[in-house]
C-alpha cells in the first residue's frame, strides 16, 4: 500500500496525552517499529502507549525523529571510527539540544528507551561538550554534583594512578 | 541515589560510558573525580592515566576552537592544598619535598637530585641544557 508514508499513529504517553504522529516519523524508534511489525494491522487502529514518557518529551523526540524522518539509516560500522573522534553536531541538533538539564537527560533516557541510537548519539555528545575543557570542580557545578570522596579517598585515588612522587 | 539531586550521575552505567566513550582521556579523569559513582563507571574503562596525558582538543571559551591541555592543568584545584605538582616528573609531591622554581611550579626534591647528579657526571654543555628545560614554564 503506497499509503503507508502518511498513515498516522497514536501513541499514548505515561501522563495520558494523546500523540499523532507520521508512522515513519515514529518508525525512527526501532522500539515502536518492531512493536509495529508484532502488533500488524492493529496497531492502525489501537493507541500505542509509551509508558516511560511523558507528553512533553515525547512530543520533543518526535519533533527531532519529523526533522530526521529521510535520514540514511546509519552504516552499520559508524560504531568504531566516526564515532569516538568527534563531537561535532550538526547545527540543527545543536538547537534542538538548547534545553534545560532536565530535559537534555529525559531526551537521554527516552532515545535509550525508545532505541533511536543517533538521537542518543546526539545527547551524550552534548553532555560530553559540556564537559570538556572543565576541571572536576567545575563539572561539579556544572551538573550540581556533590563532591562525595573523603580526604582518603582521594589520597587512594592518587595512589593507585601513581599520581604521587614515589618516596 | 543519595548521592545527588544530579541527574548526571544518576544515569545508568551503560549510558555513563557512552558518555565517557565521546571523551578522551583527559577529559574522561575530570569526569571521573567529580563524585565517587563517576569515578567507578570511569574505572572500567581506564587505568593510569599519567599526570602529563594531554589533548588537542580541550576547547577555548567562546570560540570553535580547541588547544592542547595537560591532564595536571585541569586538577590545580582537585589536588589539596598541601600537594604541589612537579612540573618535571609531572606527579604530586608534599609541599616541604618541593623546591619553588616560581609561584605557581616548582620542581620536587628528587628531581633537583636528579638533575644535580647529571650535571655533575655529564659535560657542562648538559648541564647548561637542563637548566634551560628546567626554566621553561610548562606549555599550555
Amino acid at each position: 500500500m503506497a499509503a503507508s508514508e502518511s498513515t498516522r499513529i497514536t501513541l499514548v504517553s505515561n501522563d495520558g496525552a494523546e500523540v499523532h504522529v507520521e508512522r515513519n516519523v515514529a518508525e525512527r524508534s526501532m522500539l515502536i517499529k518492531n512493536m509495529m511489525e508484532d502488533l500488524g494491522e492493529a496497531a492502525m487502529t489501537q493507541s500505542v502507549p509509551i509508558p516511560n514518557v511523558n507528553e512533553s518529551v515525547l512530543k520533543k523526540v518526535i519533533e527531532w525523529c519529523e526533522h530526521h524522518k529521510n535520514d540514511p539509516p546509519a552504516a552499520a560500522d559508524d560504531d568504531s571510527d566516526s564515532r569516538k573522534k568527534t563531537t561535532d553536531i550538526e547545527e540543527w541538533d545543536q538547537k534542538f539540544m538548547q534545553v534545560d538539564q532536565e530535559m537534555l537527560f529525559e531526551i537521554i533516557l527516552a532515545s535509550n528507551y525508545l532505541d533511536i541510537k543517533p538521537l542518543l548519539d546526539v545527547g551524550c555528545k552534548t553532555v560530553a561538550n559540556m564537559i570538556k575543557g572543565k576541571s572536576p570542580e567545575e563539572i561539579r557545578k556544572t551538573f550540581n554534583i556533590t563532591n562525595d570522596f573523603t580526604p582518603e579517598e582521594e589520597e587512594q585515588i592518587r595512589r593507585e594512578n601513581e599520581w604521587a612522587e614515589d618516596r | 541515589m543519595a548521592e545527588s539531586s544530579s541527574l548526571l550521575p544518576a544515569l545508568s552505567t551503560e549510558l555513563l560510558l557512552q558518555i565517557f566513550s565521546h571523551l578522551d582521556p583527559v577529559h574522561s579523569t575530570c569526569l571521573g573525580l567529580a563524585c565517587r559513582r563517576l569515578y567507578r563507571v570511569y574505572s572500567l574503562k581506564h587505568k593510569k592515566i599519567p599526570l602529563d596525558a594531554f589533548t588537542y582538543d580541550c576547547p577555548i571559551p567562546n570560540s570553535n576552537l580547541s588547544t592542547m591541555c595537560y591532564l595536571f592543568h585541569h586538577l590545580e584545584d582537585w589536588k589539596p592544598a598541601h600537594l604541589m605538582h612537579c612540573w618535571r616528573c609531572h606527579k604530586f609531591g608534599e609541599s616541604d619535598s618541593f623546591t619553588q622554581t616560581g609561584p605557581l611550579f616548582g620542581k620536587c626534591i628528587a628531581c633537583v637530585q636528579h638533575e644535580h647528579n647529571h650535571s655533575r657526571s655529564s659535560s657542562w654543555q648538559f648541564s647548561v641544557h637542563t637548566r634551560q628545560l628546567a626554566f621553561q614554564p610548562p606549555v599550555g
